[in-house]
């Protein structure tokens, strides 16, 4: 059983996906915070940065891994400050005019344009950024002019 | 009191290509007649070895001679058995002009598997679920199991089909009446889909499916806890009696109308140096989220969990590649290392976290059988969040801390989940909050049974824990 890639179930799923999200209009006006656009949202239930042992354990790794897709749009280097992973993007995206780049940690919801957030991890954690170039990267509906997804799951960090 | 927090086991690598579950995880019978049905992804194992391993209750491999433990998900082109003409044929659509003696015909044909569901929104004679057609088919599957004395097959119907109540987008809140209305009663909830309509319920169970179709899927979370709490609901007394998996596939498909493969190209250098390989495959989904749709939507509130995939059995051997769909940059002139069976060609450690859900879900045995139930909870020490009255608790969950951007688009958070249950002294209960990020914690503060127990939780991971108290 291969998978179709083009299968007729997908293609009307991914239809009423669209007009799904087309429909997504607000219908209620109490706005509860004052939104940037840039996927920053409001002030939520106050929340810490992650502490360690605060996840599911390490399971089987060690050391830093890394897979991804497309590493000319995101390829990830790790810096550890103060036993946190910060994560920089050492590749050199083309982002043609009229296009923005933003990026999806672990199924967002926040899409963060233009930019990395400054945010760092705890040891152990599993990282999975999702990069995407298009003239309106937060809309579900459009064809991406690029994208990437990368796997990064953290080690021990330095000892 | 002491506590045990569920870690991940070690023979799991989150990090890795591998799926190490149906060779390393451990054997054991699951509770509560729970399904854990998967494929076996290895070259390297023998598929009737992998049963009970991690659970594992039906495996797509095992051969014909283990029926029972079988699961098969049938295409629509079995259907051509009829004489009758494809749908693809220019203005014939046989598909819908099957007659109920060639459904009898070829619903007798076919092995009576263990876990049984069916492709046929696919192929060649492709049919609505709501078709008499189905219906008819699933018939007599029903009659064979009374004949051949099989009450164990147990039927999921077509796969992700539209027909099933499967939220995959809001609209408007999520706390509306449009979805809340279905908590007042079963036949409140009966209302919510075309599979309650025709009375499918009759002739087989049903499946909230999962397969994430954009990259901002955390509200998915919240829609398949919806979904499957509806459809349970109209299935059975409390829910509790119908069958109902997470039919789960751990990579993305697509968004809106971009087939989000397109353009994809897994990267792996060989451990040999001799070169780069390149896979047009999917992106994948978060282990992590993975992890948690599996145990709360499939195990806590669904009967379990099905892993699909395409067939395919990976060698272990690093240095192999895959020549379908691939780009080889060769070095100094070395070759594409193309082998049979080869190395995965993307990232496939998400099948085991499907299966360390099965496990985390056992390490809840104490409690086998005891329902569970939403928490009244805090986080850092604010306010109690209570269940909702009405059912409804998921929905407020997934609305909580939504607000507009500018331009008026709905971006939606939500919060923590969390349920529990407990026997005598034995407590277990899980945490879950994919709105904040894995840079965040929380300091979770449950309650159960007039006990409180705390944990440091980070934000979209799943935290289950197991206490005696």
């Amino acid at each position: 059983m291969k998978k179709s890639k083009f299968s007729r179930r997908a293609l009307l799923v991914a239809l009423a996906s669209v007009s799904g999200w087309l429909l997504l209009t607000p219908r209620r006006p109490q706005s509860q915070g004052n939104a940037s656009g840039s996927g920053q949202g409001p002030a939520q239930t106050p929340t810490h940065a992650a502490k360690p042992g605060s996840g599911r354990g390490p399971g089987g790794s060690t050391a830093n891994t890394v897979m991804l897709t497309n590493s000319n749009v995101f390829n990830p280097q790790v810096t550890w400050v103060n036993g946190r992973a910060k994560i920089t993007n050492a590749a050199k995206p083309n982002i043609p005019a009229g296009n923005r780049i933003g990026f999806l940690f672990d199924g967002g919801p926040q899409m963060y344009l233009d930019q990395l957030p400054d945010i760092s991890f705890p040891p152990y954690t599993q990282i999975n950024i999702y990069t995407v170039i298009s003239p309106n990267p937060v809309n579900r509906s459009v064809t991406y002019t690029d994208k990437a997804d990368c796997i990064i799951t953290l080690g021990a960090g330095p000892v | 009191m002491t506590t045990k927090r569920q870690q991940l086991p070690t023979w799991t690598q989150p990090g890795g290509w591998e799926v190490r579950w149906s060779k390393y995880a451990p054997k054991y019978n699951l509770i509560e007649d729970k399904i854990f049905a998967a494929h076996v992804k290895r070259a390297d194992v023998d598929p009737v070895d992998t049963l009970e391993r991690g659970g594992q209750t039906h495996s797509a491999d095992t051969p014909d001679t283990l029926t029972s433990r079988h699961w098969g998900l049938p295409n629509s082109s079995i259907f051509a058995r009829s004489g009758r003409p494809s749908n693809n044929e220019k203005g014939k659509y046989g598909g819908f002009n099957l007659t109920r003696d060639d459904c009898r015909a070829v619903a007798t044909g076919e092995p009576l598997h263990g876990l049984y569901g069916d492709q046929f929104g696919e192929g060649s004679h492709w049919l609505w679920l709501t078709s008499p057609q189905t219906r008819w088919y699933y018939e007599r599957i029903r009659e064979r199991m009374k004949e051949m004395n099989r009450p164990d097959v147990k039927i999921f119907g077509t796969y992700g089909a539209l027909e099933f109540y499967i939220i995959r987008n809001w609209d408007g809140l999520p706390t509306d009446s449009k979805y809340r209305q279905y908590y007042a009663s079963q036949a409140a909830a009966r209302q919510s889909c075309g599979y309650f309509k025709a009375n499918l319920q009759e002739v087989m169970g049903g499946n909230v499916s999962w397969y994430p179709y954009a990259f901002d899927y955390a509200q998915d979370y919240y829609m398949r806890a919806h979904s499957m709490e509806i459809m349970r609901l109209g299935m059975g007394k409390d829910g509790m009696d119908a069958f109902c998996p997470l039919f789960l596939w751990g990579q993305i498909e697509a968004n809106g109308l971009d087939f989000i493969h397109n353009g994809h190209h897994w990267e792996r250098d060989l451990p040999n140096g001799l070169g780069r390989i390149r896979t047009a495959r999917h992106p994948n989904a978060d282990y992590d989220a993975v992890l948690a749709q599996a145990f709360a939507n499939g195990f806590v509130r669904g009967s379990g969990v099905i892993s699909w995939d395409e067939g395919t059995r990976f060698g272990s051997d690093p240095n192999t590649a895959t020549n379908f769909w691939s780009e080889w940059q060769g070095r100094n002139g070395a070759r594409l290392p193309f082998r049979n069976p080869h190395f995965p060609d993307s990232p496939a450690s998400w099948h085991d976290a499907c299966c360390v859900a099965s496990l985390w879900y056992q390490s809840c045995e104490r409690t086998a059988g005891k329902k569970w139930n939403y928490l009244r909870y805090r986080v850092n020490n604010g306010p109690w969040i209570e269940p909702a009255r009405d059912g409804a608790t998921i929905l407020e969950h997934a609305t909580a801390n939504h607000y507009y951007e500018d331009g008026g688009r709905l971006q939606l958070m939500g919060r923590g989940d969390t349920m529990g249950r407990f026997n005598g002294n034995a407590y277990d209960w899980f945490y879950y909050n994919p709105g904040i990020g894995k840079h965040q914690s929380e300091t979770v503060t449950v309650e159960l049974n007039g006990k409180r127990f705390t944990q440091e939780v980070q934000g979209k991971t799943l935290c289950v824990c197991n206490e005696t108290a």
